[in-house]
C-alpha cells in the first residue's frame, strides 16, 4: 500500500525549494505542492526591483520551468486555495475538488502585506506588493512623470521608490517614524540610505503620519496629520507583512505572529513542519523563536524542513542575512544591527562603500554594508563570519579601513 | 586559438583572495588560494554579480549577491542558488607574474 503523500501547502519560493530539496534528498513518495497563486513557484526579490524597472522578466523569477515539476514527479496544483487543515484526519480541504490526504505536511503559506485601516484605503490606485499581479499593477502605474507616493520607508517601500525613479516618476516617501528602515536598522544606516534617495531625487518625509487616502473614483492624494496633502497618481503601501497563519491556527497549531516551530522547522504536531515567512522558528544561537522574512530564510528553511520531514535531526542556527538593491547601491544586513549599543562605521558613501558594525556588550551582533554595486559585500560577509564566531573585535579596528577584516576574523 | 595574458604580479592578489581581470569584452576572476592560482569566468552564473567582489573561503568563491558557492579549481556550483558551473581557465605563474590562458573563440 502506498503511503499517504507529502503535501506542501504554499507554492511560493520556500514551498518550491522544499519540493526540490525533498526530491534531491531522495524522497520518492507522492509529493503534492498546492498554491493559491496561478504561477509556478518563483522568487520574490525582483518584484520590487527588476520586474518594475523592466530589467528582468517574470520568467527570470521562476525557480524552475514546468517540465521540472513533471520530470521530478512534483504534483503542482496552482490557483488552488486551501480552506482548512484537519490534523486528526490528516487532510487538507480545498476550495474546489476533493480533499488531499497527507502523511506529512509542510506549511509554507507565506505572508500578506499589512494594510492601513484608514479612509480611502480601498480606493483604486492604493497598492501593496507581495505577488506577481501586485508587481504588475505597480509597474503599470510607474509611467514617466507619474506622481508616486510610497507609504513606509522600509525595504519594500524604498525599493519601489528607487524603481519608480528609474522609470522617471516623481516620488515621495512618507515614513511615520523619525528614520528610514527604523524597524530593523540603526539610524546611521537610515540616514545613509536617505541621502542616497535624496540625491536620486526622491522626497523623503520623516515623521509623516498618513491619515487618509483621498479621491473619488481613484486615489489622487495622501492626507497627512499635519494637514498637508501629497498629490499622487498612485500610492504604494509598504509597511510590512503579516504571516498567513489562519489555516494553521484553525487547525490547532501554536501561532504567535507565525507558526511556532523548533530549530528543525517542526511544529508540535507529528509530521507537520512550517517554513519561510510564515514560520517563527527557534534559533538556538539566539535562544529565542524568530520569524524572518527573507530570501535566505526561504532557501535555508526549505532545506531544513525537507530534512526534518525525511527523519533527520536538524538544529538550524543561522545568522540572518538580507539584501536590498536600490539604484546602483546594494545594501546587505547580517545579524541584528538594530539591537546594538554602539556603532562603528568604516568608509562612507563618498568612498563607494560604508560598513556599519553594531556591538553589544563588546560582541559584534550585527553589520550593514552599503556599497556601489557589490563593493561592500565581501566586507559584510566577513562581518557575518565574525558574528557567527561570536567575535569581540575592537571598535577602532573595525572603523579603520586599513585593518583587514579578514585578519580580524583570523585573530578572533 | 589560445593566448596567455598577464593578469598581475603574483603578490598583488592576497592569499585567499580574488581579483577581477578584464580582457576585451570579457571579464574574469583570478584567485590566489592555498592550492595555487586559478581563473574562472568573472560573472556568477545565477545573476550578474562580479565574483571578484565575493569572498574566497579556502577553495570556494562565494557570490557577493546571493552567497551561492563555487569550487574554484573546478568551477563546480556547490550551493544554492547557483546550479550552473563556472567556466575555468588555465593559469600559470612565471617570473612572479600571473597569466591566464584565454581562447579567443570564446
Amino acid at each position: 500500500m502506498m503511503a499517504d503523500p507529502l503535501v506542501i501547502l504554499g507554492a511560493g519560493h520556500c514551498g518550491g525549494r522544499a519540493a526540490e530539496a525533498l526530491r534531491r534528498l531522495g524522497y520518492d513518495g507522492r509529493l503534492i505542492l498546492v498554491g493559491a497563486e496561478p504561477d509556478l513557484p518563483y522568487e520574490r526579490p525582483p518584484l520590487s526591483k527588476g520586474l518594475l524597472t523592466g530589467a528582468m522578466s517574470f520568467a527570470d523569477c521562476r525557480l524552475h520551468d514546468e517540465a521540472y515539476y513533471r520530470e521530478n514527479a512534483v504534483e503542482l496544483l496552482t490557483e488552488m486555495r486551501a480552506t482548512a487543515v484537519d490534523l486528526a484526519a490528516r487532510r487538507v480541504e480545498l476550495e474546489s475538488g476533493a480533499p488531499l490526504s497527507f502523511g506529512k505536511l509542510l506549511v509554507t503559506t507565506g505572508a500578506t502585506p499589512r494594510r492601513l485601516s484608514l479612509p480611502g484605503t480601498d480606493l483604486p490606485g492604493v497598492l501593496t506588493l507581495r505577488d506577481r499581479s501586485d508587481s504588475e499593477a505597480i509597474g503599470a502605474a510607474l509611467q514617466p512623470g507619474a506622481r508616486i507616493a510610497v507609504v513606509g520607508g522600509g525595504f519594500i517601500g524604498l525599493e519601489v521608490a528607487a524603481s519608480a525613479r528609474a522609470r522617471g516618476c516623481a516620488v515621495v516617501v512618507l515614513e511615520a517614524a523619525p528614520q528610514l528602515l527604523g524597524r530593523v536598522l540603526p539610524k546611521e544606516v537610515g540616514q545613509a540610505i536617505g541621502a542616497v534617495h535624496g540625491e536620486s531625487g526622491v522626497e523623503v518625509r520623516l515623521n509623516a503620519q498618513t491619515t487618509a487616502f483621498l479621491g473619488d473614483t481613484r486615489v489622487t492624494a495622501v492626507a497627512l496629520d499635519d494637514g498637508s496633502e501629497i498629490a499622487a497618481d498612485a500610492v504604494v503601501i509598504g509597511i510590512g507583512i503579516a504571516p498567513e497563519t489562519a489555516l494553521a491556527e484553525a487547525a490547532g497549531l501554536a501561532v504567535e505572529d507565525g507558526v511556532m516551530t523548533d530549530a528543525g522547522c517542526a511544529t508540535a504536531a507529528e509530521g507537520v513542519c512550517a517554513a519561510g515567512d510564515v514560520a517563527r522558528t527557534l534559533n538556538p544561537r539566539y535562544g529565542r523563536a524568530i520569524r524572518l522574512e527573507s530570501w535566505q530564510n526561504a532557501e535555508q528553511q526549505a532545506e531544513v524542513a525537507a530534512k526534518t520531514l525525511l527523519g533527520e535531526t536538524v538544529a538550524h542556527a543561522p545568522v540572518p542575512w538580507v539584501w536590498s538593491d536600490q539604484y546602483d547601491w546594494n545594501l546587505q544586513v547580517a545579524g541584528f544591527p538594530g539591537e546594538g549599543d554602539s556603532i562603528a562605521v568604516r568608509g562612507s558613501l563618498e568612498d563607494g562603500k560604508a560598513l556599519f558594525f553594531a556591538l553589544k556588550d563588546g560582541a559584534l551582533i550585527g553589520a550593514v554594508g552599503l556599497g556601489h554595486g557589490t563593493a561592500a559585500a565581501k566586507d559584510l560577509r566577513v562581518a557575518q563570519m565574525m558574528i557567527e564566531r561570536g567575535a569581540r573585535p575592537d571598535a577602532a579596528q573595525l572603523a579603520d579601513p586599513d585593518v583587514s577584516l579578514k585578519q580580524l576574523v583570523k585573530a578572533a | 586559438m589560445s593566448d596567455w595574458h598577464r593578469v598581475c604580479g603574483a603578490d598583488e592578489i592576497d592569499e585567499e583572495d580574488v581579483m577581477r581581470f578584464d580582457h576585451g569584452e570579457r571579464t574574469f576572476a583570478v584567485y590566489n588560494t592555498a592550492q595555487g592560482f586559478f581563473a574562472t569566468d568573472g560573472f556568477c552564473t545565477h545573476e550578474e554579480a562580479h565574483l571578484a567582489d565575493g569572498l574566497v573561503i579556502d577553495d570556494m568563491i562565494e557570490c557577493p549577491m546571493h552567497q551561492g558557492r563555487f569550487h574554484i579549481p573546478s568551477g563546480a556550483a556547490k550551493s544554492a542558488p547557483v546550479c550552473v558551473d563556472l567556466k575555468t581557465y588555465p593559469v600559470k605563474v612565471e617570473d612572479g607574474d600571473v597569466f591566464v590562458q584565454i581562447s579567443e573563440a570564446g
